[in-house]
């Protein structure tokens, strides 16, 4: 067994809204091996970016309620101050390239003045220092030097993600979290960019943590995969057992609805539409939308269950 | 076999055609410079069928938007001729198209920004009935109720007097179907009409769309990057890239024996929900869809292509058939 | 999925009522409406007139404070009495073909001030010629004042005790006969009311005022019966919620004829000009970019033009009614803010998919710009409304002030100015100035709190999610 290098136990991230709180992360477990990828999926609303920025203490001002344990290579994140999360872990162990990071690069800072900010800011380095830094993580990506000196808008989309990309990885972390790292990207940049991430991945032996709606493309990068519905998660287990052989119906129908290219299949859709998290429904959230609910579905909610190497939040699978 | 015997039924009526259409957005790139033309529609020539969908696929900024646009008439092409049933009009002015826009309709992409957050949704299908002269209140409520039940939001008086923001997407995709289709038209484009759905929620709607186009014979053109989509609707698909189509087909044949270098890359690129994905490399293409302003001369993929010959960089090629309805526009397609 | 900004005036409004702004708004508003709404009920139908007429207001006293002005200062302040021909009791004597008709009627006088003024009238039908009248006054300490004797003709005849000289003789002779000296001044309503009337003639002190039973006598000698009507008015110093001013007239009656008026004035003014600006600065961005530039251009003269003098010069040329003061204001507002919002709005709203799809149904532009558009910019003008109609209540209330508004209608503006010819605030009338500003300033105050409550929910960036 690896060792993990990311244990959640309980995670907990509400907001607070007018209409009451919102139950992004409710209670979530999952896990990230070592040198592995985690992808991290669910449509939308899931509460799968609230997660990341739950794992990062990434939080805007109206939270309702934010605890559990994150265990970190062994020390639990919850229990360093905001200052030591600020200096130590983000950026340095853990980063994160945002959804549509590239189109929130500033647009009248040079690409590469950007890219050497946290560095400056979080690790008190030199500007020149820094610079070099900055051109050796930009040839990691496969960009061309002179990309430093340009502005945003004179870089292609493509190019603009590598470039966001280069600065997650600048101070070599060893875990990165990347929500929605090409959806505002055509399907041959997306392809390149895949390929970037799997490079990566095995020249500097990361983690990711991979999160996005688009089944078909976590499947790239995907050693594991965890299921989000609701806030909670609903299956976590190996790339091969999510795809070939899912055991939530949840997930079972999620895989059923992807179109595949290649093969024939006859799509499948789930009736309905995933609940409010505001006011989720009683036991099991996807209760109401589950061909095989049962009484106990309705009245509590199921926890993780391990099945072989697969853990499914389902009644259906024992755990009475 | 069938060559000797000839085409033993008749094939149905065309009821949209473009020849050599061309959609030219005028830009001033300088103060004393002329104008410059953004090419998003350079020289597209296809038809559709009565009951037939075409599925156009490419990816942002090909012009596949602004063809759909253009064939609508929302758009006007600078050059090259629309018909609708074999009647041109290409040109006539916003009076003259009243039959043309009764008898076409969109779907959009955004499913909330499609809906006027004001209406309700019964006011939201009233409105083409208004402007397209159903002059009576219960012949309007009749139609109404009609259309939503045809797109399945039962109960239909619930649902009508509903707010867009109080709908999920896929209700309100259903919403602007019905709108697309309470009229009974014929030709209908769809422009990425699931993308914006959870994926769950996308086969229920482009079921629905392929049983409303058989039950009432509608001509569709589905315009999506997701080629894997278009299966399930289309049984032609046209590729486009840089505003040409590059290759045109039956979709299962375009899928299966790809012929164009950009569709092969396409649909490499495309990646089925397959764990084993991940212990490959995905074959690639360098660069970047051209600059319409200025696109590269000949071939438009030659800055691209790994088989790029110096013929591809000097003439551009012509749309040929390869096997039966299967066309290509690719001087290297047979060797390839 | 978040809740829209609401879109109808109904759904606004009970938003508004949920906040505390908007909670104020309403009840401050809504005694303004009430006030305008107990109109019929409380005074004449053509007060207009009346307010005009200043003859009509010969009963009521001159500068007299609100009469709850009391209870603050502690002094009972006289209030007025009208002695009417039913207070009056008749008695009739014939002696030797002469009639002598007496009337009485007492009053007993017990304020802690003097009256501010004392009025004899009579009403007679005698035809022929006149009859000879006495006035006779008799105080509690038993003297007997003869105010008035001489002739009377046929018809209403006034005897102005206070202001009249020629009527003041015989107080003179009694303040002489009591003190020695002849005052310059007279004032009857302080000599005949005081205990022991100075040479001065003026008293202050409420320890001097006479306090018991009064009593009035006319008596008529003619030749044949006459009938007649006699009224003997002794005017308080106060009267009613907003007391009176230099022209005796009610103020509360003026204030609240003022309230209608204000209010519909501001409102239609500025419902009407934010309508106007919307379509404009709409229809300037919608129908194209030379359109714009005609709207821009329209705009940017408007801008430039000084409302308030050009307003001022057609009132000075030209006689001005309050209509026709609300078309000239509406005019000249026809390009503003609100233009400027529901071009940017609209622009905005040109590129949103369901215009898009309007077109491909065959909606034409203009139902497109008067069913889609400007629907979606109504709510956010509803804040900028609310703050104009202070804004247009204002104007007419400084043209009014001025002397420049509507001669006839009694709007505050119009009482603020007489209150500034007779020099008000100077001369200590304070509740003539102070209580239609104090409706001007509540008025703006309602509105003003009514467009934050409407700001808080129609500005997105302002809501609270």
């Amino acid at each position: 067994m690896m060792k993990k290098i990311l244990v959640t136990e309980d995670l907990v991230l509400y907001y607070r809204t007018s209409r009451g709180p919102v139950r992004a992360v409710d209670h979530v477990n999952l896990w990230v091996e070592d040198g592995s990828s985690l992808a991290v999926v669910g449509e939308s609303g899931c509460g799968k970016s609230s997660m990341a920025y739950a794992i990062l203490r990434i939080l805007p001002r109206n939270v309702h309620s934010y605890s559990g344990k994150i265990i970190f290579d062994g020390v639990n994140l919850m229990d360093l101050t905001d200052e030591e999360m600020r200096s130590k872990i983000r950026w340095r162990k853990i980063s994160m390239v945002f959804q549509g990071a590239m189109n929130t690069l500033n647009p009248v800072i040079k690409v590469g003045d950007q890219i050497i900010e946290p560095l400056l800011i979080h690790a008190g380095y030199k500007k020149e220092e820094a610079l070099r830094e900055a051109r050796e993580a930009v040839k990691n990506v496969g960009l061309p030097e002179y990309v430093l000196d340009r502005y945003p808008h004179e870089l292609s989309g493509g190019m603009k993600q590598r470039a966001v990309i280069a600065m997650a990885l600048l101070m070599k972390p060893r875990l990165v979290i990347l929500d929605e790292p090409t959806s505002a990207l055509d399907v041959l940049t997306q392809a390149n960019i895949m390929n970037l991430l799997k490079d990566l991945k095995e020249k500097e032996r990361l983690s990711y943590i991979f999160i996005t709606h688009d089944l078909a493309l976590a499947s790239e990068l995907a050693d594991y995969v965890a299921v989000m519905y609701a806030g909670k998660i609903a299956e976590i287990g190996s790339a091969e057992t999510i795809y070939k052989n899912p055991r939530h119906p949840y997930t079972q129908k999620l895989i059923g609805s992807v179109p595949t290219l290649r093969s024939e299949k006859v799509l499948e859709f789930i009736p309905g539409a995933p609940p409010d998290l505001v006011n989720p429904p009683e036991g099991c959230r996807f209760h109401l939308r589950c061909p095989f609910a049962k009484d106990i579905c309705k009245r509590r909610e199921p926890p993780l269950i391990k099945v072989d190497n697969d853990h499914v939040a389902c009644w259906l699978y024992g755990g009475e | 076999m069938l060559a000797l015997w000839g085409r033993v039924s008749v094939e149905p009526a065309i009821v949209l055609r473009v020849e050599n259409l061309r959609t030219w957005f005028p830009v001033k790139t300088g103060l004393f410079k002329p104008v410059s033309y953004v090419k998003a529609v350079d020289g597209v020539s296809f038809s559709i069928h009565r009951g037939e969908a075409l599925a156009i696929v490419g990816e942002s900024g090909c012009g596949k938007t602004t063809l759909g646009r253009t064939t609508l008439r929302v758009l006007e092409p600078i050059s090259g001729k629309i018909y609708f049933h074999e009647k041109e009009i290409t040109h006539s002015r916003e009076e003259e198209l009243k039959e043309f826009r009764r008898k076409t309709a969109m779907i959009f992409q955004d499913p909330y920004s499609s809906l006027n957050p004001a209406f309700n949704v019964y006011r939201i299908l009233e409105e083409p009935l208004i402007i397209n002269g159903i002059r009576k209140k219960e012949e309007r409520t009749e139609l109404i109720y009609k259309a939503l039940e045809e797109v399945k939001l039962n109960p239909v008086e619930l649902f009508a007097s509903k707010y867009p923001h109080m709908l999920s997407g896929g209700q309100r995709q259903r919403v602007a179907i019905a709108r697309a289709l309470i009229l009974k038209p014929e030709y209908v484009v769809a422009d990425e009409p699931v993308s914006m759905l959870d994926a769950s929620v996308r086969a229920e709607i482009l079921y629905l769309l392929n049983e409303l186009k058989n039950r009432h014979q509608i001509a569709f053109m589905y315009i999506t990057h997701d080629l894997a989509t278009a299966k399930y609707l289309c049984k032609r698909t046209a590729i486009m890239y840089a505003g040409k189509i590059v290759e045109v087909g039956p979709t299962k044949e375009i899928i299966s024996n790809p012929r164009h270098p950009y569709t092969k890359a396409l649909i490499e690129a495309l990646p089925d929900p397959d764990p084993s994905n991940r212990f490959r490399r995905i074959k690639v293409v360098p660069g970047e869809p051209p600059n319409l302003l200025n696109p590269p001369p000949g071939c438009r993929f030659s800055p691209r292509c790994p088989y790029a010959k110096d013929i591809c960089r000097e003439r551009e090629p012509e749309l040929e058939e390869g096997p039966p309805g299967h066309y290509t526009a690719c001087f290297l397609k047979d060797e390839i | 999925m978040g809740t829209p900004p609401p879109t109808g005036i109904k759904q606004i409004l009970k938003e508004a009522l949920k906040t505390k702004t908007g909670m104020a708004a309403v009840i401050i508003l809504g005694m303004m409406i009430l006030m305008s709404a107990s109109i019929p009920f409380y005074s004449p139908v053509n007060f207009v007139k009346r307010w005009n007429d200043l003859k009509s207001w010969y009963e009521y006293p001159s500068l007299a404070a609100p009469v709850w002005v009391k209870w603050f200062t502690g002094t009972n302040l006289p209030e007025t009495i009208d002695l009417t021909s039913k207070h009056f009791r008749v008695t009739e004597e014939e002696i030797s073909g002469h009639y002598i008709t007496t009337y009485t009627a007492y009053f007993r006088y017990t304020y802690d001030d003097y009256p501010s003024e004392l009025k004899a009238l009579i009403k007679t039908d005698i035809k022929g010629k006149p009859v000879r009248l006495n006035i006779i006054f008799i105080r509690p300490d038993g003297e007997e004042i003869n105010l008035f004797n001489g002739l009377v003709s046929s018809g209403q005849t006034t005897f102005d005790i206070s202001l009249d000289p020629k009527l003041q003789k015989n107080i003179a002779r009694f303040v002489y006969e009591k003190t020695g000296t002849v005052p310059e001044v007279i004032r009857p309503e302080i000599i005949l009311f005081s205990k022991s009337p100075s040479k001065y003639g003026n008293e202050a002190a409420s320890s001097n005022v006479l306090r018991g039973r009064y009593i009035v006598k006319f008596q008529v000698l003619s030749d044949k019966k006459i009938s007649a009507e006699p009224r003997f008015i002794v005017y308080g110093k106060v009267y009613g919620f907003a007391g009176t001013d230099l022209y005796r007239r009610d103020l509360w009656l003026g204030i609240l004829w003022g309230a209608p008026v204000a209010l519909a004035f501001g409102t239609v003014a500025a419902i009407a000009t934010a309508l106007l600006q919307v379509i404009i600065g709409a229809a300037g961005a919608w129908f194209g970019p030379k359109w714009d530039e005609l709207v821009q251009r329209i705009a940017d003269f408007f801008l430039i033009i000084p409302v308030l003098p050009i307003l001022i010069l057609i009132s000075v040329i030209y006689k001005v009614t309050i209509w026709s003061l609300l078309g000239w204001v509406i005019v000249f507002s026809v390009v503003g803010v609100s233009s400027k919002i529901a071009r940017s709005i609209t622009f905005q709203i040109r590129e949103e998919q369901y215009i898009e799809a309007a077109k491909t149904y065959g909606a034409s532009k203009t139902r497109m710009l008067f069913y889609y558009v400007i629907p979606r910019i109504m709510p956010f003008t509803f804040a900028l409304v609310a703050l104009n109609v202070p804004t247009y209540i204002f104007l007419e209330a400084s043209l009014s002030f001025l002397g420049l508004g509507d001669p006839e209608l009694p709007t505050w503006g119009r009482i603020l100015g007489d209150a500034y010819s007779a020099g008000a605030l100077y001369q200590g009338y304070w509740w003539w100035v102070i209580l239609p500003a104090l409706m001007i300033m509540l008025v703006s105050l309602g509105f003003t709190l009514l467009s934050y409550a409407f700001d808080k929910i129609v500005n997105p960036r302002l809501r609270e999610e």
